[in-house]
């Protein structure tokens, strides 16, 4: 269901499932500062494979919708600044104990 | 033999990573407790500091910091951090028990951007997360630090000012700034007067003052058991601008007065203040014991001050080093491997960060007095 005229989708690919789920449960917890202007919705993909065997469970989807072309320019940096650091996490402090 | 997992947690040793950012310093810290000893008479062997590490947003004279800029700085700056606490512990994440981070009160850009990375590196290591209230961690660290067991807590810093006294499980607020905390007011003045922010704003105020000779008479506003300091800013602002447009001021000598004389002069009224308002709070809760903590706890002055007012009550002041009383990591590590031990945790969807959030909001588990 979109409200606003401006939407954007992104599909942001992980090495493995348990990573797009770290960056899914470390940024979806915060809600958003004004939720009637702009909205996010995360997911990761079917980890079961159904649709897409390769990618299973592997890409966290962000889905936006903002009341104008800036709220969304705005909203989407601080998406992706968030994002910029759960990789930055990822890459340099995981310790897989698999 | 049950492995280091499987034992009760107080058997055994702990150690906590403790991620602090909410205003402009960015803190990392590691630190260990040990078990309690068998005999409820005996105390608890010291805390043991492993990492503390600190990198701090320092803007340009003239300029405070913003919360989108002071988050990018912690964004950019966290991994390498936890990076150089764990070489500097010389521990492995497997070491760590959980991961603690300041969830309130300060600025809500710079938490939430500190918080993201805790509850990404607690689930990457798979350890509990631990929320701490900011104020609780200057507390504890002081109390660990200086051995002061139950002081009345004088807690001033850039952002927060309160009397604070222990009852009953809560860090109760005896009296506060009604408007800005007294760090504020010395940043601010420091804008006014253009001086650097390099180490802070408040340090370089305090360099000047020590050379102040003339004292400039300003309000002085305690009311009660509470201080206002955002009246005495506006009047002292106006005082220096009314001298930099070329209203040049003499002291009673005929000395001109200068920005020595302002940063002494500011530095009296309001610490002055803040020595009766923490008096007035021993008063009523009886207590002969001062801690001061927080960033304007540094301050020497401030220290020598409710060092002559607690001596006069025959009792004496304690403070920490800039190692802690300046926002850190360990204090939050500290604080909530206090609290991880009573058995707290929190969850992902608990995990937001809250700019308002109340000393007396926690509920202090492990103190049993």
């Amino acid at each position: 269901m979109t409200k606003h005229d401006h939407h954007l989708k992104l599909t942001i690919p992980f090495s493995t499932s348990r990573q797009a789920q770290i960056a899914y449960n470390a940024i979806s917890p915060d809600p958003q500062l004004k939720p009637d202007q702009f909205t996010q919705v995360l997911s990761v993909s079917d980890a079961s494979g159904a649709i897409d065997e390769l990618n299973a469970g592997r890409i966290l989807v962000a889905e936006f919708d903002a009341a104008s072309d800036r709220v969304l320019r705005v909203g989407v940096n601080g998406f992706l600044e968030s994002l910029g650091v759960v990789v930055g996490c990822l890459r340099d402090l995981d310790y897989d104990a698999s | 033999m049950p492995s280091k997992q499987e034992l009760p947690i107080l058997c055994r040793p702990t150690v906590a990573l403790g991620l602090e950012g909410s205003a402009n310093k960015l803190g990392v810290g590691i630190i260990r407790h040990f078990p309690r000893p068998a005999t409820k008479t005996d105390a608890r062997p010291p805390a043991q500091i492993l990492a503390n590490i600190r990198h701090t947003y320092i803007t340009p004279p003239g300029e405070g910091f913003l919360p989108r800029d002071t988050a990018k700085h912690h964004r950019s700056f966290v991994v390498e951090l936890v990076k150089d606490a764990l070489k500097t512990s010389g521990l492995t994440p497997d070491d760590i028990d959980c991961v603690c981070f300041t969830q309130g009160p300060g600025m809500g850009a710079p938490l939430q951007s500190v918080a993201i990375a805790a509850r990404t590196i607690s689930m990457m290591w798979d350890k509990p997360l631990v929320g701490v209230n900011h104020c609780i961690g200057h507390i504890e660290m002081g109390r660990e630090i200086t051995g002061a067991n139950n002081p009345v807590v004088l807690y001033v810093s850039g952002g927060n000012t309160q009397v604070i006294a222990y009852s009953h499980r809560r860090y109760r607020i005896f009296g506060e700034t009604l408007d800005i905390a007294v760090g504020n007011c010395l940043d601010r003045f420091a804008r006014t007067l253009q001086i650097p922010n390099d180490p802070s704003p408040g340090f370089n105020i305090e360099v000047l003052a020590k050379k102040g000779k003339h004292y400039v008479e300003l309000p002085y506003t305690v009311k009660g058991m509470d201080v206002s300091m955002s009246g005495i800013l506006a009047y002292i602002d106006g005082v220096a601008n009314d001298i930099f447009s070329g209203n040049p001021r003499y002291a009673e000598d005929g000395e001109i007065i200068t920005n020595e004389d302002l940063c002494f002069s500011l530095q009296e009224t309001i610490f002055a203040m803040l020595v009766e308002i923490t008096e007035r709070a021993m008063a009523h809760v009886g207590s002969q014991q001062v801690l001061i903590v927080g960033g304007v706890g540094c301050n020497e002055r401030l220290q020598e001050m409710m060092g002559i007012m607690a001596r006069d009550r025959g009792g004496a002041v304690y403070a920490t080093d800039e190692r802690f009383c300046i926002d850190n990591g360990i204090m939050i590590a500290h604080a909530g491997l206090l609290a991880y031990e009573t058995g707290f945790r929190t969850s992902l969807k608990d995990s937001v960060c809250t700019q308002r959030f109340r000393t007396d909001e926690v509920f202090i588990a492990w103190r049993d007095d």
